[in-house]
């Protein structure tokens, strides 16, 4: 099960992690997130909290089995070395992506996830090729290259975060709308990411906040349909569960 | 909320402790009658009373058709399998199929799952805690063979909430064993833990870092144990009766009962003697009236040449262990020994060897893994006021995956993944105008679903009908700490979703 690491952020990074350290200090890093974020840590927290570190678990494991193999280890390390020796990685939250170059955007799938199914016989469900873990890393375009307009980049990650947000996947949508919104920071990026938040906690039912990230969604960008689209959702949505009760 | 046991439910004898909330500390309780472990005996009268433990021990000899014991190698198997084909004519009660083919007993005329005879000792075990705690037990965090696959731990978890337990969590035995075992905090370590029991065998590999236990690959055979070991030598000692005295007892399940007792015991003796005698007097009958079974001398050198091709089968699990989890014997700090089979000198030589140092016995072996279960269930249910500072990261221990074309399997969570884990794979259809897919659900390690265990199934429909392959499906396996499994199924360019948790239900394919 190798994986493209092209389509990851750098794993290094998710770890807050230089490029240059050797097995044991990746394992370090990797446990110190783990003893923050796995759910059994949490058990009296909130099941939003427990979902965002979830994520953040699942992000730095990943991160962990690409670097622990040898060659994907110096690989990534290589990567690093080459595209930003600047700024030291801050744990936890990394700094936004290095400019990714677009990705091919095919008309309405798989792109967003990763690699696109390589043409093979017909089989059944066939022998897919494994795909990037959404959680943490931007799906960015194939290979991270210097030198891109980062409105560009800004523009693809928010179209795949409208893919991500048609297909009913907030938390992917949410991870690609803020890296938009970081690369530039523009009201619709920031209403847009606002919106998936409160998808998400209308998915939780915690209502109010829903509708606080909805209304701050149109209060950044009055004329946001998705915004609107989702108070209408949760105007139903509450009233049904309200009667349900 | 009442107590949190931690239970381990052993093949041969079970086991309870209990965590103080005050200290993090965990106590073994003992039973009714006063004793730190509970054979895993089951006995029915025919007026439908119920005895565990001991007591039912000491009756087998009376009853033994209605005497159950060793269910745990049952639990969650086809009647059909070889090994429990072979398990059937050595055991003195009956073992029968139960309407969709998995392996039962009948006593009385009745059929019991393993599961339901396993809810018996829980009970047992929650009574007796009960009764000395004055506080009532809520639920409990159950231990099970690290290599037990998604069905047997089903049905594990149904015998604890037959038995009025909320099953917290299911814990790998020789995780649980190596929580309770003191470590060295200020360097990682490298521990293995070798866990043969009565009727399992476990073999962990663990990385202790800080506060953290990192489980780096397990491995094993649960269908090997002590057991395997008594019943080499009943047919020995059954050969030796029929070539003496020409009555072959294969159909006398009271003297089946005697020569597993004589074999177990002379089994432990040899863990100290060199030699030691049989005397079963009254074996049997002939037509000269009452059979005996005197054997002056059975030495530790017969019961090793008779171990020997069982016990050879603890290396390749160790192997596949050590290649999983990418180390190199000189890279093992520890090896921990636990079950009461490693009480044997020729298993701990095996064990020492196959890991490269000299076992441990820091832990007690016959409570470790109960000790491990209450600090674990202090850990994820616990009322302490403070976290507990120990967080254990463990692994899934067989490979996940779908059924694709020509029923191949494809893995989406290898084994040895940590927990929890998710995974996602594009799929694409086979058919030209396929509309929906079925997705089985597998586990195991074989390349073909039929060697694997099926778990369940769903059904993505409302596909856009297109050319074969031109369809994509996105799969995604979730699976949280708890080890439930989430299976999502989506059609990327609709946004059409299916998706399904599966608590497997008890075996009905193969
Ligand atoms: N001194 C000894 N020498 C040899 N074997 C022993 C000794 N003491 C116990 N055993 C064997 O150990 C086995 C029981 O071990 P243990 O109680 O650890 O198993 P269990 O936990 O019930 O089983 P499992 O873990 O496989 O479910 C029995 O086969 C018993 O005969
Ligand atoms: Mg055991």
């Amino acid at each position: 099960m190798s994986q493209d690491p092209s389509h990851d952020r750098n794993p290094f990074e998710v770890l807050g992690l230089q490029g240059t350290e050797d097995l044991a200090a990746i394992r370090k890093a990797f446990l110190r997130i783990a003893a923050q974020s796995h759910p059994d840590r949490l058990r009296m927290k909130s099941p939003e909290e427990k979902a965002q570190a979830l994520e953040l678990f699942l992000g730095a494991k990943k991160a962990f089995e690409v670097l622990s193999q040898p060659d994907k280890r110096r690989e990534w390390s290589e990567r690093m070395a080459r595209t930003k020796p600047r700024t030291p990685a801050a744990p936890v939250t990394p700094p936004p992506e290095a400019p990714a170059a677009p990705a091919p955007l095919r008309p309405a799938f798989t792109p967003a996830h990763g690699v696109p199914v390589a043409p093979r016989p017909a089989l059944t469900p066939v022998h897919g090729v494994p795909v990037a873990t959404p959680p943490p890393g931007a799906p960015s375009g194939p290979r991270p290259s210097s030198g891109v307009q980062p409105a560009a980049v800004a523009l693809q990650l928010y179209k795949l975060g409208m893919v991500a947000l048609e297909s009913f996947d907030y938390a992917k949508a949410l991870d690609l709308f803020s890296k938009a919104a970081k690369v530039a920071p523009t009201p619709r990026h920031q209403a847009m990411e606002l919106v998936c938040r409160g998808h998400q906690y209308l998915s939780t039912r915690f209502f109010d906040r829903a509708r606080e990230s909805f209304e701050r969604a149109l209060q950044l960008l009055p004329e946001c349909r998705e915004a609107r689209v989702g108070l209408e959702l949760l105007d139903k949505q509450s009233g049904r569960y309200l009667k349900g009760r | 909320m009442g107590l949190v046991l931690g239970i381990d439910l052993g093949t041969t004898n079970s086991c309870m402790a209990v965590a103080d909330p005050a200290t993090g500390h965990a106590r073994v309780l003992p039973n009714r009658e006063g004793e730190r472990t509970t054979p895993s005996v089951i006995g029915f009268d025919a007026s439908g009373k119920v005895t565990v433990g001991s007591a039912a021990r000491r009756q087998a000899v009376l009853h033994p058709r209605d005497t159950v014991f060793g269910v745990k190698r049952l639990i969650g198997r086809r009647f059909s399998d070889p090994a429990v084909q072979q398990l059937r004519r050595l055991l003195p009660y009956e073992l029968v199929a139960d309407p969709s083919g998995n392996a039962a007993v009948r006593v009385h005329g009745q059929v019991m799952t393993p599961s339901e005879v396993s809810t018996h000792v829980l009970r047992y075990l929650k009574e007796s805690a009960e009764a000395q705690l004055g506080q009532s037990v809520e639920g409990a965090v159950i231990t099970v063979p690290a290599y037990f696959d998604e069905v047997q731990r089903q049905e594990t978890k149904a015998a604890g909430q037959r038995a009025g337990l909320t099953v917290h969590r299911l814990l790998n035995e020789p995780t649980a064993a190596m929580l309770a075992c003191r470590f060295d905090e200020s360097r990682p370590e490298n521990i293995a833990v070798f866990d043969l029991g009565g009727g399992t065998f476990d073999i962990s590999l663990l990385h202790v870092e800080d506060e953290v236990v990192q489980v780096l690959a397990t491995s094993g055979d649960n269908f090997l144990g002590g057991d395997n070991i008594d019943e080499l030598v009943v047919d020995a000692l059954r050969r030796i009766f029929l070539k003496q005295t020409g009555v072959d007892l294969a159909h006398n399940p009271e003297a089946l009962w005697r020569l597993k007792d004589a074999a177990e015991s002379t089994k432990r003796a040899l863990s100290e003697l060199e030699q030691t005698a049989i005397d079963l007097p009254f074996l049997g009958a002939g037509a000269e009236g009452p059979l005996h079974l005197s054997l002056p001398s059975f030495s530790r050198t017969l019961l090793e040449n008779l171990a020997n091709r069982e016990l050879e089968r603890l290396r390749a699990p160790c192997e596949q262990a050590l290649q999983d989890a990418g180390l190199q014997l000189e890279d093992i700090h520890r090896v921990v020994l636990v079950g009461g089979m490693t009480r044997m000198p020729a298993v701990r030589a095996r064990a020492e060897k196959l890991l490269g140092r000299p076992g441990e016995r820091s832990v007690n072996p016959d409570e470790a893994v109960a000790l491990g279960a209450a600090l674990e269930a202090d850990i994820i249910a616990g009322t302490s006021p403070e976290l507990p500072r120990v967080l254990l990261l463990d692994v899934l221990s067989r490979s996940l995956g779908i059924r694709t074309e020509g029923g191949r399997f494809s893995v989406l969570i290898p084994r040895n993944t940590t927990i929890p884990a998710r995974e996602t794979k594009v799929f694409a259809t086979t058919l030209d105008q396929q509309t929906h897919v079925d997705l089985e659900v597998y586990q195991g390690e074989a390349p073909s679903v039929d060697g694997n265990r099926y778990l369940g199934e769903l059904q993505l429909a409302g596909l856009p009908a297109a050319a074969a392959g031109t369809v994509r499906v996105e799969v995604d396996f979730t699976i949280d700490a708890d080890g439930i499994l989430q299976v999502t199924a989506r059609e990327p360019a609709t946004g059409r979703k299916a998706e399904v948790t599966l608590r497997p239900p008890t075996a009905a394919s193969p």
